[in-house]
């Protein structure tokens, strides 16, 4: 049965939150999510989701470079200690890690972008660590993937479209000399200025994220899904009360299967719903053909 | 102290044999399959049997790129691809795809397998893990400063590449998909369409925050002030990039790069302002350091800012006649028969000559040379090779 997974706002709300999994992103070593907590605070959540009899992730998906080397070595050795289920990751230095200290714990390779082929997949696959699908992808390829087993899907969040280490926000106030508004983590909407879309904008102390402002969300097709093993339920750009509604909508969806009236409740309550690239290709050009275009 | 690589990129045979001609000890190519950089006129398969045969010649390397991240249909004719591949010559290929990686491993294990930076590696236990898998090479993140990259080289004997010139995402590679969102071309197969430099506005609870355009796209690389330590920390391959650009910039930089790093190597003084002076010649945009001495501030970030060449490619030299002391030229820009050009090339420094005669192949004087690729005739009162390139320098 597929397990749903999200993230917690508030922890004294925990058993409102209808998901098998609840994963905890690192402050530290996540990328950005609102829900996000210090080290010690995720060690004391984790071991509050055992106590309600759950099963809990780690998000650690942040790109790691040399300078995170130490305190990522440290953080993993004491994670050890806790309870945890599952890591969700997209640095190798995690699996580097795991190559010489042995876990029974289960690692879930999410690097976003990265994972678009089941080939690419099978190497994972192969090696013991579940996987989770790009969402630029079509149907066809996301059901192939998905066939191989171990294979979960993000299917409602707003897509994650640009990665980067570097302080946009900050340097646009610094170049244009205004007086900051922001604190890291402000959500921002930049609109692109000729095709006129919108997206959301995050920056905080390890860099810019940029979002797709609509919701990709996979509902219907969850009848082809069936071999999914996650389906994963982002926090970005909602409130909690909307998180508990849309995890409360997709369980009876994985129970009952999917129907007019829960998708209408869902995009009643996400109205900015899109079905990204499960429907369309993206133009594949020949060289020489660009130019033309 | 080993020496250190210098790797250009080309995008097709001529600028791939210019590269080496002008001193790259590898050049790396793209295939017209696996590779990004749809609009770099990518190498047929004879193509690549001919630049592993010249490069052979020349005691260079063919890396070639499968960087795309592949789709499920992508993979049709793998095997076939990297059979030829190490059956003509090919050193390396340098992929972003971990089963490519490994299906290359298994299959020409002879033949090197380099880690493309769209895998973002910046850290030791990411190179080790790799490195175990069999990889010989991590072209690394470009996110990574001086000191960062010391310390990586000290946790990991895999061999390490970086970026030292040339355009940079201002995302982690591999990890913008803007063109896919915006204008439905798959970044990571070859269709960036840069939207990174395209013009976004910042608001904030839907009020505007500024007037003037809020910018993604980074300023190119430029890292002559960190070759000296990144030679001496023991980097083994420094990478120049730019597949889609001219014959001439990449004569320039790859030159101007050559020039620095013999000079390092060799313990001799070298004078950086006309390293810098050289580079700006070529075709570049404005110019910041990225993250190599430190985070960026807003002047790394690229705003209205543009740049334009201080020189001008204006010929190149098919031939000299030592009795007559007159260059055979192939066209390349317009100059004037009035003019004072500067001849360059691998084994001639800048040397400035002042024309007041410009003739065609049939004998007639021109005054001015206004036809691209035509061949043209010019008093040069020293010795000039094929390959030399002439630049404008000002009109008299």
């Amino acid at each position: 049965m597929l397990k749903l997974i999200t993230e917690v706002f508030d922890w004294n709300h925990l058993d409102a939150y209808d998901a098998d999994i609840i994963v905890i992103g690192s402050r530290e070593f996540g990328m950005y999510a609102p829900t996000n907590l210090t080290q010690e605070e995720l060690f004391q959540a984790v071991i509050k989701v055992k106590e309600h009899q759950r099963l809990v992730g780690v998000r650690i998906d942040r790109i790691m470079q040399e300078c995170d080397m130490e305190s990522l070595i440290s953080f993993l050795a004491i994670s050890q200690t806790y309870p945890i289920d599952y890591y969700f990751f997209s640095d190798m230095s995690v699996l580097g890690f795991f190559a010489t200290h042995p876990t029974s714990v289960q690692l879930v390779f999410n690097a976003k972008t990265l994972n678009c082929s089941p080939q690419d997949a099978a190497y994972y696959q192969k090696r013991g660590i579940d996987v989770v699908v790009s969402h630029e992808l079509p149907l066809d390829d996301v059901k192939n993937i998905v066939s191989n087993g171990n294979v979960g899907i993000e299917g409602f969040s707003h897509s994650l479209i640009f990665y980067s280490n570097r302080k946009l926000i900050s340097s646009f106030y610094d170049k244009y000399q205004i007086t900051p508004l922001h604190t890291y983590g402000t959500e921002y909407h930049i609109q692109e200025v000729n095709t006129k879309m919108w997206l959301y904008a995050v920056e905080n102390q390890h860099g810019t994220t940029l979002y797709n402002d609509k919701t990709y969300a996979i509902y219907r097709e969850l009848v082809d899904l069936s071999a999914a093993k996650y389906f994963i339920i982002q926090p970005h750009f909602m409130d909690e009360a909307a998180l508990i509604k849309t995890l409360a909508i997709y369980r009876k969806t994985i129970m009952d299967g999917p129907t007019p009236e829960g998708y209408h409740e869902l995009s009643t309550l996400h109205p900015n719903l899109e079905s990204g690239f499960l429907y369309r290709q993206p133009l594949i050009l020949e060289a020489g053909q660009y130019e033309k275009n | 102290m080993k020496k250190i690589e210098l790797l250009a990129p080309a995008g097709n045979l001529d600028k791939l044999k210019m590269a080496i001609r002008y001193g790259a000890d590898a050049v790396y190519i793209g295939g017209k399959s696996f590779s990004l950089r749809a609009r770099a006129s990518n190498f047929s398969l004879e193509d690549i049997r001919e630049a592993c045969a010249f490069a052979a010649t020349h005691q260079a390397k063919i890396y070639v790129t499968m960087n795309i991240v592949p789709h499920q249909e992508d993979f049709t004719g793998l095997d076939e691809y990297l059979l030829y591949l190490h059956e003509v010559g090919v050193r390396a290929i340098i992929t972003s795809s971990v089963s490519i990686m490994e299906r290359s491993l298994a299959l020409v294990p002879k033949m090197e397998v380099h880690l493309s930076t769209q895998l973002s590696i910046a850290n030791h236990l990411s190179c080790n893990y790799y490195q175990e898998q069999g990889v010989s090479r991590i072209v690394l993140a470009r996110e990574l400063d001086l000191s960062q990259l010391h310390s990586l080289r000290q946790a990991t004997s895999v061999g390490l590449e970086v970026f030292i010139h040339g355009g940079m995402c201002s995302s982690y590679s591999g990890r913008c998909m803007l063109s896919n969102h915006l204008v439905n071309r798959d970044a990571n197969r070859g269709g960036c369409a840069h939207s990174c430099r395209w013009d976004y506005h910042l608001y904030h609870h839907q009020q505007l925050i500024h007037e003037a355009p809020f910018k993604i796209a980074s300023k190119d690389l430029c890292g002559v002030e960190a070759i000296p330590q990144l030679i001496e920390m023991g980097i083994d391959s420094l990478k120049i990039e730019g597949r889609m650009k001219s014959e001439y910039y990449i004569a320039t930089v790859v030159r101007a790069y050559r020039k620095l790093l013999d000079a390092c190597q060799e313990g001799r003084p070298v004078a950086m302002d006309e390293i810098y002076q050289e580079l700006a010649k070529a075709e570049n945009r404005p110019f910041s350091t990225g993250f190599l001495i430190h985070e960026p501030t807003h002047e790394g970030h690229l705003y209205a800012e543009t740049s334009t060449p201080t020189k001008e490619f204006v010929g190149m030299v098919l031939d000299w006649d030592e009795a007559t002391q007159v260059a055979k030229l192939e066209q390349r820009n317009h100059f004037p028969c009035e003019a004072q050009l500067e001849f360059f090339g691998p084994h001639l420094d800048n040397t400035l000559v002042s024309i007041h005669e410009i003739w065609d192949q049939e004998g007639n004087q021109l005054d001015a040379a206004r036809h691209p690729k035509q061949v043209l005739f010019v008093r040069v009162p020293f010795k000039v090779s094929p390959y030399d390139m002439v630049r404008l320098v000002k009109a008299e």
